[in-house]
């Protein structure tokens, strides 16, 4: 079950959210999280859900473990986690959420261990991994980050609740809008691109192409992590934010800190640190970066375009640390073109799984400087396409800053405010309808 | 006016009761049906009949088949055909297309954006049907507007018409329904343009992973509608030509050389069409 889905947002969401507030106590409504997350994903993939469980109870014994053992049992634990998970990555059939879980589960084990973790009682530790707005795809939220919640019962604060669920909606509403408005819109000028085939586009349209990409990418993504987050909060929960503008950074380091946040803080916190960090010295820094990005581009996906991806960013990253990002600090502006020209570039081997492609892809992006010739290019292509996508681009353009989506989150109470999220509510919706009587989706020919 | 306290939250609210209790009214007055027997929230249903404006049917063989009149005449079709004399295509140069006209669905229109025949005219969009030939604005007028093709073959005359259409409505409509729709298009733009030749293009495959997965869009049905509609040809002044023999992997399927999307030709693989073109040629 998708969060952009109809059956999702008009039936499951509403009556969960009357069971779990018609609890009275805070326990019964972590069992009712817990329910609804079982239910959530066997209606997905009944398949996997011995493995859910599995896995849910082998993360309770090691919690209980490492807190009375230590250091080994930490150790035990979290290679068994990780090796469950390269098992699963590698083999052809991937467990839909198996990533999120287990680094969820790790950086339970590694808190437990440091002992930044107060009091936990069963059914927290339970509803902090069975927990369906973040389980799937995050965002990875810490353990401490889950106790900081406000539970109100019903009669007890009634404005309250109120409140957080209509925050919360306004929330998961950018966020759908993000998803089926921008992204999904989006993601047909690079279908299209491919279409073609790299050797026929010309330059300006393999520019917009990857802009576009670009987008698409984030809106996706951002969409998705805004529906998770707003569903949290509807539910008492605060999750961390998972994106802060990242296309506004002035470096590659920076924009990895303001992309996939928590995947981010998860690999310096339980990776990057523990090997040392940037504490020992420049060899040792860049080292561990590449340790970092190596296995961050792996984690996508086993593929040489993947590692190609890691090495990229690392490139660029092993420059800044050295000298780079002083020069980009120095001279304005130039920080912002750097990103907005290296980010889109280095997504060209995130998408493209043949390297046939990527290297086409380069030789007509750079065409004019290597006079290559493209075969059949239709002159005039990126006008065509322009016309096409150029609303989608714009709004994504203006959503990349962070001024609209503030306005939406903080001002839903007021009547312009409210018809514009009711606005993007029922054209999102409208548009995944129209999708739905058509066995070929978005596939006209 | 009293101020509501959660604005955002009660209009939702009551727009959703709204939209789920209009939605399950069509669904159960079944001015709305979707493909499946599975029951979808409301506003799947209220969706689609915003987009149609009125009833909305699946588009299945079935339905079609209780909506739809037998149109074809039973004494035409147990007429044995008569003998069609073979087709002598000619060898012809890009010359030949300067008064050609290309009218057909997105096939057509990568054709247009890919072919490198510049010379000729195109009326093609994505999403053409039969059904839809002639109702469709997409014809360039002489005032500067859009027209339909029937307008714009009132205004101009070619010497010959490329005709390619079928993958989208094979999801729709059935056999029968589409092989006579067809043949009434082809009747029609014959009495439009009397002089021109018009070449029935067959259905371009898909490849067989597509093929494989869907149920509608499969290379089984193309080739039997395919065979319907070559024989429409009379091989004097209609045609029938089909270009799978250039791109098909020698089990009925489109290449995937020649394919990214399975459904669609990539622009570079054009030039081989334009070929096949040029080797079928008709110099009266």
């Amino acid at each position: 079950m998708d969060f952009g889905s109809l059956p999702f947002i008009i039936w499951f969401m509403p009556v969960f959210l009357c069971i779990y507030y018609a609890m009275r106590t805070e326990q019964a409504k972590k069992i009712v999280l817990v329910v609804g997350t079982l239910l959530f994903y066997s209606i997905s993939c009944f398949a996997w859900l011995p493995h859910l469980l599995g896995l849910t109870f082998f993360a309770l014994l090691a919690f209980g473990w490492v807190r009375r053992k230590g250091k080994v049992a930490l150790w035990i634990s979290c290679l068994a986690f990780v090796g469950f998970l390269i098992w699963n990555k590698t083999s052809d059939t991937l467990m839909p959420g198996i990533s999120f879980i287990v680094f969820t589960i790790v950086s339970f084990l590694i808190d437990t261990y440091q002992k930044k973790v107060g009091k936990v009682g069963f059914w927290d530790c339970v509803s902090y991994i069975l927990c369906f707005p973040k389980l799937i795809s995050g965002p990875i939220a810490r353990m401490e980050q889950m106790q900081n919640k406000k539970i109100y019962l019903m009669g007890e604060r009634q404005v309250k609740i109120g409140s957080q669920i209509e925050s919360g909606v306004a929330c998961f509403i950018i966020g759908l809008g993000y998803k089926v408005l921008i992204s999904n819109q989006l993601a047909g000028l690079w279908h299209e691109i491919q279409t073609i085939g790299f050797v026929s586009v010309s330059t300006p349209l393999a520019w917009m192409g990857i802009f576009g990409y670009s987008l698409q990418l984030y809106f996706d993504f951002q969409g998705y992590s805004l529906m998770a987050i707003g569903i949290g909060k509807m539910l008492g929960y605060t999750f961390p934010d998972n994106f802060d503008s990242p296309y506004l950074s002035k470096s590659i380091s920076e924009f990895y800190r303001r992309w996939h946040i928590t995947l981010g803080r998860w690999f310096r916190d339980y990776v990057y640190i523990p090997l040392g960090g940037s504490r020992k010295g420049t060899l040792f820094t860049i080292c561990n970066l590449f340790v970092v990005w190596l296995l961050t581009g792996l984690w996508h996906g086993f593929g040489w375009n993947f590692v190609l991806w890691g090495m990229f960013l690392f490139f660029w990253i092993a420059l800044e640390k050295l000298f780079l990002k002083k020069i980009l600090d120095y001279i304005p502006f130039l920080g912002h073109i750097y990103i907005l020209i290296l980010i889109p570039l280095s997504w060209v081997f995130f998408a493209l799984p043949d390297m046939a492609d990527i290297q086409m892809c380069f030789l007509r992006l750079f065409a004019p400087l290597v006079h290559h010739e493209g075969i059949r290019v239709a002159a005039g292509d990126y006008l065509k396409y322009g016309s096409m996508y150029g609303p989608f681009l714009l709004a994504g353009i203006f959503f990349a800053f962070p001024f609209g989506e503030q306005w939406l989150k903080r001002n839903y109470r007021r009547p312009i405010c409210v018809l514009l999220l009711l606005i993007i509510f029922w054209f999102s919706v409208y548009q995944i309808s129209i999708g739905l009587n058509n066995p070929f989706m978005y596939f006209s020919f | 006016m009293r101020k509501l306290k959660y604005p955002l939250l009660f209009l939702l609210i009551l727009s959703m009761l709204i939209v789920e209790g209009f939605g399950q009214y069509l669904h159960l007055s079944n001015r709305v049906q979707l493909t499946g027997n599975v029951i979808q929230p409301g506003a799947a249903y209220v969706g689609l009949f915003c987009k149609s404006g009125g009833n909305v049917q699946p588009e299945t063989e079935e339905t079609w088949q209780a909506m739809v009149q037998p149109e074809v005449n039973t004494e035409e079709k147990e007429e044995n055909a008569e003998l069609v004399p073979e087709a002598q295509f000619t060898t012809v140069d890009a010359s030949y297309f300067d008064d050609a006209l290309f009218i057909g669905d997105s096939r057509m229109v990568g054709m247009h954006d890919y072919s490198g025949l510049d010379n000729a005219t195109y009326y093609a969009e994505v999403g053409l049907t039969i059904y839809s030939l002639f109702d469709d604005k997409i014809a360039p007028l002489a005032d500067g507007s859009m027209g339909t093709i029937e307008q714009a073959l009132q205004e101009r005359q070619f010497g010959k018409i490329y005709l390619m259409v079928g993958i989208n409505e094979l999801g729709t409509g059935t056999r029968e329904r589409f092989l006579e729709t067809y043949r009434a298009a082809v009747e029609k733009i014959h009495a439009l343009q009397p002089d021109a030749l018009i070449f029935i293009q067959g259905i371009l495959y898909v490849t067989e992973s597509r093929s494989q997965s869907d149920a509608y869009i499969n290379n089984p049905n193309i080739m039997t509608r395919n065979a319907d509609i070559a024989t429409l040809a009379d091989n004097k002044q209609i045609f029938y030509i089909d270009v799978n023999e250039v791109y098909s992997d020698g089990n009925g399927n489109l290449s995937t050389e020649y394919s990214f999307d399975n459904a669609h030709l990539k622009g570079a693989c054009y030039d081989k069409w334009v070929t096949f073109l040029m080797e079928h040629g008709i110099v009266k």
